[in-house]
């Protein structure tokens, strides 16, 4: 048992209950409880969404990466970061005009709302899915080896902990919890990063000097054998770049901001923050090569990390900073796994509480049903994710991180942006092609050799790239494209003369859904 | 289904403007297409309004071609010539391929900046001046009927 990790955990703990608590009076509304109201300002917002972003995959997973391989990981990093320029310049102050709570609501915005808004939540749903699996395994297999706990408390803890802050304090306490620890996680990772290169003098190159030696090899300072062929190399580009645009719990945060100039002003803080972090995990990962492997108090009989790949960061954390900090460290981690599946959970809730619920019940929905079905969802998600972390447990869930990336640059993107940008669409043209891409990636990623050989035990991997995007991504353009084209239905010619309509409201935000009153 | 979310309109938690009269698709069934917002089309005519578009998506679309363009030529240096991205740099054990990758990440964010900082000067005056000039005024078409009017015009100091 390590007690101060746990003493620091508690801590944090009673801190999120008291946000929760305080969050819970202020969750009146559905407003309130979808997107706090929009009362988020753009640099708690930029927050926020960095906390969303820098999961435990991120942070302990890109360090482990570069720990291993070196210069790999920040190629991942590299791909992670991308994404967001294009965010912002083609995107969010778009959504923030559009839509009101969840990005059905601007895919659907001049669509079919009943097609459209099925697709949507479902495709939210499935990119949901995978990532808190992805977390909730994690979480376990983390907690197990930081405290001492048994796997089943620690998805259980994390199980019930996320539905209190959820469905007590929705989108309030979600963000507030995300802020927390995205501060916690940004200051221990500058902590970090400080006493490495402290070792170091302060010079990069002799910190990468140090680590050569440690591996006796110079291959860790340029790509490797992480992205084999030319195929992969740009498929997990375009999964990266364009999955960030697609998740539903990311996009979900731009309604939680009052209008489109806070929209665009939390994707710079977050751009700034996911950036300067990746920077961190980079120093991180190398300090960890020079002071870790080094180290054989954290080394096993073969020379291999205790406790597994993805520990490199905190035992850093434990060689810089004695017992009390790796305590920190080991309770952010925690933390970090609870506020990113706390926002999943909520945007699964969202999807089918506001878009599958209320467009597709016949008579009438109110506000407070809405709101009492989205609490149910919640509790509904939360026992179906502790009952898929216990499912998973032995599983390699590795890939399924990238997984929901490919999913959401395949599925969500496409529709989001050409309902955004292209006047053609048609809702027939959405479904089909949106359901085209969401099905390619998920066949072509059981067939790929993260699936196929590794997890499933076959031979050859029937699809022998590692990311379906390049292939899933144009596929679901050029479906939405044609069928669009090809569609002559009455509704389609509604759904192009409605574009004239949205664009203006789009560009100036006329009759945007504001958060007024209180 | 427009019913549907009318009836919502009463408990949306008293907050003025939602839904709009038109648009987002709820309450627009049957009249779509035929007759927009007034405001709509006097934004939609407006010279400032097609400029404020203009110019925003000029600006949107070459940063993200430049974003676009260094990324994906980042990745093709992977895909097709790793040992350039090997290549040691400074007489050390520094290789092309650090800087390059830190400058990515930097540009990101330097374009990111640059955006915001074009927008907050220059986009947020073009809108402010179209909303104002297309604003509901005496010389404004006929007023629709009260309960569209709950469109609030949005403050120019805020948008």
């Amino acid at each position: 048992m390590n007690w101060t990790a746990i003493a620091m955990f508690a801590a944090f703990v009673a801190l999120t209950l008291g946000i929760t608590r305080w969050a819970a009076r202020r969750t009146r509304t559905a407003a309130d409880f979808y997107t706090a109201g929009g009362h988020v300002t753009g640099f708690q917002n930029g927050l926020a969404i960095a906390g969303d972003y820098m999961s435990a995959a991120s942070f302990l997973g890109i360090s482990a990466q570069i720990y291993s391989d070196g210069y790999d990981g920040l190629i991942y990093s590299i791909g992670f970061l991308v994404g967001w320029p294009i965010i912002l310049f083609l995107m969010a102050e778009r959504l923030r005009n559009l839509g009101r709570y969840t990005f059905a609501d601007v895919a659907s915005f001049r669509l079919a709302q009943g097609p459209v808004r099925s697709f949507a939540a479902i495709s939210t749903l499935v990119v949901v899915a995978f990532y808190l699996i992805a977390q909730m395994v994690g979480a376990g297999q983390l907690i197990r080896l930081l405290f001492g706990l048994p796997y089943m408390y620690a998805v259980l803890i994390v199980g019930a902990l996320m539905m209190v802050y959820v469905i007590f304090g929705g989108m309030i306490a979600t963000t507030w919890v995300q802020i927390v620890k995205a501060v916690m996680l940004l200051g221990g990772a500058t902590f970090m990063a400080v006493m490495v290169l402290a070792q170091v003098g302060f010079s990069p190159e002799r910190l990468f000097q140090r680590a050569v030696e440690v591996k006796g090899t110079n291959a860790i300072m340029g790509p490797g054998g992480f992205i084999r062929d030319p195929v992969s190399a740009i498929s997990l580009g375009l999964a990266l770049m364009l999955g960030t645009a697609g998740l539903p719990h990311i996009l979900m945060r731009f309604f939680t901001v009052p209008d489109a100039k806070a929209a665009r002003k939390s994707v710079l803080w977050a751009t700034t923050w996911i950036g300067y972090f990746y920077l961190l995990t980079f120093v991180i990962g190398f300090g960890a090569i020079v002071l870790v492997a080094t180290n054989p108090e954290f080394l096993d009989a073969q020379g291999a990390l205790r406790g597994g790949g993805n520990m490199a960061a905190i035992h850093l954390s434990q060689a810089v900073g004695g017992n009390l900090f790796l305590g920190f460290i080991s309770a952010v981690a925690f933390a970090t796994i609870l506020a990113v599946v706390a926002g999943l959970t909520l945007s699964g809730a969202s999807a089918i509480s506001h878009d599958l619920y209320a467009s597709l019940s016949r008579g009438a929905v109110d506000a407070k049903k809405e709101l009492k079905v989205s609490r149910l969802a919640t509790l509904g998600l939360g026992v179906v994710a502790v009952l898929l972390g216990i499912a998973f447990e032995t599983q390699n869930v590795a890939f399924m991180v990238s997984l929901a990336f490919a999913l959401a640059a395949s599925g969500n993107f496409p529709v989001l942006i050409l309902s955004l940008l292209w006047p053609g669409l048609t809702t027939r043209g959405a479904v089909v092609g949106g359901t085209v891409g969401l099905v390619t990636a998920l066949v072509l990623t059981i067939l790929s050799p993260a699936v196929w050989v590794t997890a499933l035990g076959n031979g050859a991997a029937i699809f022998p790239y590692s990311s379906p995007a390049i292939f899933s991504v144009p596929l679901a353009f050029v479906t939405i494209w044609l069928v669009s084209i090809l569609d002559k239905s009455p509704r389609a010619a509604k759904d192009r003369a409605g574009y004239a309509d949205q664009e203006v409201r789009s560009e100036t935000g006329i009759g945007a859904y504001r958060a007024g009153g209180h | 289904m427009a019913r549907r979310y009318q009836k919502g309109r009463g408990v949306s938690n008293g907050r003025k403007g939602w839904p709009p009269p038109r648009g987002l698709g709820y309450a627009r069934r049957g009249q779509q297409g035929t007759m927009m917002d007034d405001r709509i089309a006097r934004v939609r005519a407006h010279p400032a309004y097609r400029r404020l578009v203009t110019t925003r998506r000029r600006l949107a679309w070459t940063l993200s071609a430049i974003m676009l363009l260094a990324y994906f030529g980042y990745i093709l240096l992977i895909a097709f010539d790793k040992p350039l991205l090997a290549t040691p740099i400074g007489g050390g054990v520094m290789t092309v391929g650090i800087p390059l990758g830190f400058g990515l990440i930097l540009l990101g964010v330097a374009l990111t900046a640059f955006y915001v900082r074009v927008a907050n000067r220059e986009h947020d005056a073009l809108l402010a001046q179209v909303l104002g000039e297309t604003a509901d005024g005496p010389d404004a078409p006929p007023p629709p009927p009260p309960a569209s009017r709950a469109v609030p015009l949005p403050v120019p100091g805020r948008i």
